[in-house]
């Protein structure tokens, strides 16, 4: 019979921000179930995500915060970072506009988490090249300046979504290893979880892919 | 193979029943097996799609141990769609039994047994339907892995026991009662003495129960408790006992106990009928007005009924009357709608916000309760009908222009009216009521959720103090149900059925607020047993959605209505909340907001005219400006042609029928100029 109360070893909070239609639900949906889902329905309020990853062998499990995208509807979703241990910062490569208001979100996330929240900039879209109105170049500057790890995706053909996620997840762990992520802050985004593997954890086992319970 | 996983139990024919219109739809069941498994990383339970089960388990190898084996009663030739495989699959579920918090058994009386499964995360899973029976062999076989006990207040309601060394010293951080700055305390304590205090004593509350209720001080239950929830007739778990347990609450609360409501069958064609006189007009408006709260509408009147709900039609209006309403509401749309078709390309590069609308509408559009039939499959016809009528609607109130969640709204109105024209009137009636949700400054939501919460602290202050000492006094978990109006919470046929019976503006105002209410209500002991926190609360509430019995919690409200009306000491502000008061002349500017006129009809009965003037407002504007005459033609085609209105000529449920397309050719040349 089991014998530890849980089955990986940290909960992070992560929560997607950015302006609507940019594919914040999407980029979820492509990371939890490698599936693109076009006419996902737009998120009211907030919706959930998970899945457990590993990093340097520790079980994590991610609890991803998708908020609706809406200027108007930003009073309620400011309600939803407080205690995020990651921000994924989203905009549509294909749309300037989303670009632009980056300097706003950036401000909300950097005043509503802690100073230690990793915050990654995602240029979506990366499929439609031929669309692009925003360079790769302008952001990746845009975000050295900012101190943003960044990363151009697709949520369609799921480039890149895959590290975006765990580079967020890594940088999160790091921090926790070098001490600059007091864990017992209280809003750090981090629980840690006294995991008592029940059976030797094998290396062969394939990735977790149906802890998705969103 | 090193490392299989054995099923320690399955069973088939087990359900998840989904969200179609057509109740009779063979898809509206899922079919799916249960399995009990272990896996190398742990105890499992899952639930697999046959049709995705059929093709999977061909690569797997499951051994099957224990005494419960299964039949393999697959179809072998049951070929499936790639799509339609994914839509199955997305369904499945997987879950470890370390994560697993608590589960909700149904009624004993329901017709077979259904288990909710929820994690500690607030994860709720779509019920699990066993057609066949199994229920109890599962829980019998989890009950081997992990200690279960019942709740003392919801007989439904099962907690797993966690032997979790975290528990108590989490307890004791939450001995920081007062964590608030002494000095925002002693101010929230001057505005406001009796909630604060209260507020703190809850935290008291709250801390003693988590320190009672750790496992380290939970005396073990007798073997026989556990056992009964083994066998599928509880005793004396009947449903009316079960509303016993409410009374226990009502009384600490000192409310009159809930009275048992019953609901009636929808209101027939023939009745609707005979409610009319010679020259057309409906007599005994609130007759009527009574039979559709209690019972709703058949869907075959539904198109015509919601017309006089959602003030496209007066009440009072004879055949004649309603005919030139009509046509001059059938004029209006399409010269309102001519008014952005004319805008050219060049004039919409200096008019951005008009650009702006249009993507965000283009946007909402294609995902629009796309898996409905009526909005299915590439390049549908009627997601463009959708769209003329956000984007017209912007010029009908260009201030507030396109929120998301008004496609939400218009969605199950363009269903039932199967007219564009039709469906406009009807959506700007329907937003009417609820525009205040969409405005700039989302006052109208923070009113309703602090209404939500002036109400939870008269009905129910246990659960207000709970939810408030775990950071969810504002209400913010409710945000999507009062937004969109339970748009999401429940099935599309089902919220059809609300919606006309919040419509008719019974029993009180803000009827919507007591729904909330009622749904919290038997939400209670799972948030509060559970010991959820925010996060959890939250994704609790979100994830019941789908799920939530609709008359069920229909009857409860209007019972919790008379609860609260009944109640001698019901506070003045809840009483205006609920349109109590004889006469609220000096309402204040925050609850008048929702006081719309039409809500108050228990007071002034008969008083047509007292809804917003929106047929007025056009009238005035229907004759003027140049272009009017060449709309008014189209508009008059367009309205002679769909003259017979509703769903007799549904061919192919396609809203673009060719006398539309003949009414809006004239459109479309204006319009090329810009797509």
């Amino acid at each position: 019979m089991a014998a530890g109360p849980y089955n990986y070893s940290y909960i992070f909070k992560y929560i997607i921000i950015g302006d609507m239609g940019v594919g914040k639900s999407c980029l979820l949906h492509q990371f939890t179930e490698k599936k693109f889902m076009a006419d996902c329905p737009h998120t009211i309020g907030v919706e959930f995500g998970t899945r457990i990853i590993e990093v340097a062998s520790q079980k994590i499990k991610l609890q991803i915060w998708d908020t609706a995208g809406q200027e108007r509807f930003r009073a309620v979703t400011r309600s939803y970072y407080r205690g995020a241990a990651g921000a994924l910062m989203v905009y549509d490569i294909t749309r300037r506009s989303t670009y632009n208001h980056l300097s706003s979100w950036l401000t909300d996330a950097r005043n509503l988490t802690n100073p230690n929240t990793v915050i990654f900039l995602i240029g979506n879209k990366c499929d439609l090249d031929a669309q692009r109105d925003v360079t790769y170049e302008e952001a990746k500057q845009f975000a050295e300046e900012n101190g943003l790890m960044f990363l151009e995706c697709s949520a369609k053909t799921g480039e890149n979504v895959e590290d975006a996620f765990l580079d967020t997840a890594k940088k999160i762990y790091q921090n926790i290893q070098d001490g600059s992520l007091d864990l017992n802050a209280a809003e750090s985004g981090v629980q840690h979880k006294p995991a008592t593997p029940r059976n030797p954890i094998t290396t062969d086992q394939p990735p977790n892919k149906e802890n998705c319970s969103c | 193979m090193a490392f299989q996983n054995q099923v320690l139990f399955a069973k088939d024919s087990v359900y998840i029943h989904i969200n179609v219109q057509d109740a009779k739809d063979k898809d509206a069941h899922i079919a799916g097996r249960v399995f009990f498994l272990k896996k190398p990383e742990g105890y499992f339970i899952e639930w697999k799609a046959e049709e995705v089960l059929s093709l999977e388990t061909q690569n797997e190898e499951w051994d099957v141990i224990g005494s419960v084996g299964y039949k393999n009663d697959r179809d072998a030739d049951s070929v499936t769609m790639n799509a339609k495989m994914d839509a199955r699959r997305k369904y499945n579920i997987s879950f470890d039994i370390l994560d697993l918090k608590s589960f909700k058994r149904s009624a004993p009386n329901h017709g077979w047994a259904y288990i909710i499964f929820i994690l500690k995360d607030g994860s709720t899973f779509p019920p699990l339907h066993f057609h066949n029976g199994g229920s109890k062999a599962l829980l019998k076989e989890l009950e081997n892995f992990i200690h279960i006990r019942r709740s003392p207040n919801d007989p439904r309601l099962f907690i797993v026991n966690d032997h979790d060394p975290e528990m108590l010293s989490k307890s004791f951080n939450e001995l920081a009662i007062f964590s608030d700055s002494s000095g925002a305390l002693v101010q929230k304590f001057i505005k406001d003495p009796y909630t604060t205090t209260l507020g703190g004593f809850s935290k008291v509350t709250n801390f003693l129960r988590d320190v009672l209720m750790t496992p380290e001080n939970q005396i073990e239950r007798p073997q026989s408790e556990v056992a009964e929830l083994l066998q599928d007739d509880i005793p004396g778990m009947e449903i009316s006992q079960m509303e016993d347990t409410g009374f226990e609450v009502v009384t600490k609360t000192k409310l009159p106990p809930r009275p048992s409501v019953k609901r009636s069958d929808p209101l027939t064609a023939m009745q609707w009928n005979a409610f009319f006189d010679s020259e057309g007009r409906i007599t005994k408006v609130e007759e009527l007005k009574d039979i559709i709260f209690r019972g709703g509408l058949d869907p075959a009147i539904r198109g015509d009924v919601w017309k006089y709900l959602l003030n496209f039609y007066d009440w009072d209006s004879t055949s004649k009357k309603r005919q030139d309403q009509r046509k001059r509401k059938v004029d209006d749309y399409f010269r309102m709608k001519l008014q952005w078709k004319t805008i050219s390309a060049e004039q919409e590069r200096r008019f951005s916000l008009l650009k702006e609308r249009r993507g965000l509408i283009d946007k909402d559009v294609m995902r629009t309760d796309r898996t409905q039939k009526f909005f299915s499959g590439d390049k549908n016809p009627n997601l463009q009908v959708l769209y003329d009528i956000l984007l017209t609607y912007c010029m009908y109130n260009f201030d507030l222009g396109y929120v998301q969640g008004m496609s939400d709204i218009l969605s199950p109105i363009l269903v039932v009216m199967e007219n564009e024209v039709d469906a406009f009137w009807c959506f700007a009636g329907a937003m009417e009521r609820v525009c205040h949700n969409f405005e700039m400054d989302q006052n109208g939501m923070k009113v309703q959720l602090s209404q939500i919460h002036k109400l939870m602290q008269v009905y129910d202050p246990e659960l207000c103090a709970y939810l408030e000492s775990h950071d969810s006094g504002n209400f913010y978990f409710c945000f999507r149900w009062i937004l969109i109006m339970f748009k999401r919470e429940f099935h599309f046929h089902e919220i059809q059925r609300l919606w006309e019976v919040i419509w008719t503006d019974r029993p009180c105002t803000n009827f919507h607020l007591i729904i909330s209410l009622a749904i919290l209500d038997t939400e209670k002991s799972t948030l509060m047993e559970n010991k959820f926190g925010f996060t959890e609360i939250l994704k609790h509430i979100n994830d019941i959605s789908l799920s939530i019995p609709l008359e069920e919690t229909l009857c409860k409200a209007e019972g919790i209505f008379l609860q609260l009306k009944e109640f001698k000491k019901l506070p003045a502000p809840v009483k205006e909340i609920l349109g109590l008061l004889p006469l609220p002349m000096s309402v204040s500017m925050e609850n008048s907001i929702f006081m719309s006129a039409s809500s108050h009809q228990d007071i002034k009965p008969e008083n047509g005219g007292q809804r917003v003037d929106t047929p007025q407002l056009l009238a005035t504007g229907g004759g003027g400006g140049g272009g009017g005459g060449a709309t008014a033609g189209a508009g008059g085609l367009s309205h002679s042609g769909s003259g017979t209105q509703l769903s007799s000529s549904n061919s192919g449920r396609s809203l673009v029928n060719s006398n539309m397309d003949s009414s809006l050719e004239i459109l479309d040349d204006d319009a090329k100029i810009f797509t």
